[in-house]
């Protein structure tokens, strides 16, 4: 075990008796949840709702918390991707993230007409990314957003680093396959 | 719009770039991170009992609920009692004095 996840281990056993404690703890991961929420919902007001619902289940249950080896943020994307799936069986939808929130992400172009194929390419990759099954976006948002490598993301979505290598690279199909759908209905359509 | 994707050569590292440009971390609002985590921190302060003590706290109000009402039951048998007795002496003192 690390420094840091010794650390945080103790941190999490001070938690459960001490608010400075969970507050630190908080420090540390809120960003990351937020950040794995929004991208699977698409909205930042839905993005607060559930960041704030997923610390306060853990402050909830953070005393039951054992440690068994998976880190403490593996166990707080658990309870975001619960949370999640239940946000989408009870809205029944899947939210598009809006266009503008992504126009900075293509900074280096500066005509407006690739500048508005950049923002159209943007967006419609985020729509194929939320038509994959949750599992799968959960790998892409966990490595590209978080930066995570195989090994965490196996930690946090309790499989082993193998098969999560075989999860990204059918992920990776998966989505080429699905934009190339997306695109023969964009192009197949009148402008 | 016509994306062109088609046109691309849409191979794995070409994806890979894409999904780089497009997943980028995003800052949740200050405000919002700092109010939460004020909100949670008192949540945590205020919550001192556990349900254990909670539990320990019931029963004794319901211990002290019935011993109180076993008291109020006596003092009552015990006036009504002595009203009794009032009534059974002045009755006996006019039998008396008959």
């Amino acid at each position: 075990m690390t420094p840091y996840e010794s650390d945080e281990m103790e941190l999490v056993r001070r938690a459960a008796s001490e608010p400075e404690a969970f507050g630190e703890l908080y420090n540390r991961h809120v960003t990351r949840i937020y950040n794995y929420i929004y991208y699977r919902t698409g909205d930042y007001q839905d993005a607060e709702d559930l960041t704030a619902r997923v610390f306060q289940r853990a402050l909830g249950h953070v005393g039951n918390f054992q440690d068994q080896g998976v880190p403490f943020s593996a166990w707080l994307y658990r309870i975001a991707h619960n949370l999640v799936a239940n946000w989408h069986r009870d809205r029944s939808r899947r939210p598009v993230v809006p266009l503008e929130d992504h126009v900075a992400d293509t900074g280096a172009i500066t005509h407006p007409e690739a500048l508005a194929m950049a923002q159209e390419q943007n967006w419609m990759l985020l729509r194929a990314v939320r038509k994959l099954p949750p599992d799968r976006q959960q790998l892409l948002i966990l490595k590209f957003v978080e930066r995570l490598s195989n090994a965490e993301i196996g930690q946090i979505m309790g499989r082993t680093e193998g098969a999560i290598k075989s999860l990204y690279h059918r992920t990776l199909n998966s989505l080429r396959d699905q934009i190339k759908m997306m695109d023969d209905g964009a192009t197949g359509s009148p402008d | 719009m016509r994306i062109g994707w088609n046109r691309q050569r849409l191979d794995r590292k070409r994806i890979e770039e894409l999904l780089e440009d497009s997943l980028v971390p995003v800052e949740p609002n200050p405000s919002f991170v700092s109010d939460l985590r004020a909100r949670l921190v008192t949540i945590k302060g205020g919550r001192v009992l556990s349900p254990w003590v909670l539990v320990l706290i019931l029963a004794s109000i319901i211990i002290f609920a019935a011993s109180a009402l076993g008291f109020a039951i006596r003092i009552l048998l015990g006036l009504l009692g002595l009203v009794g007795l009032m009534e059974r002496r002045r009755r006996e003192s006019k039998a008396l004095v008959a």
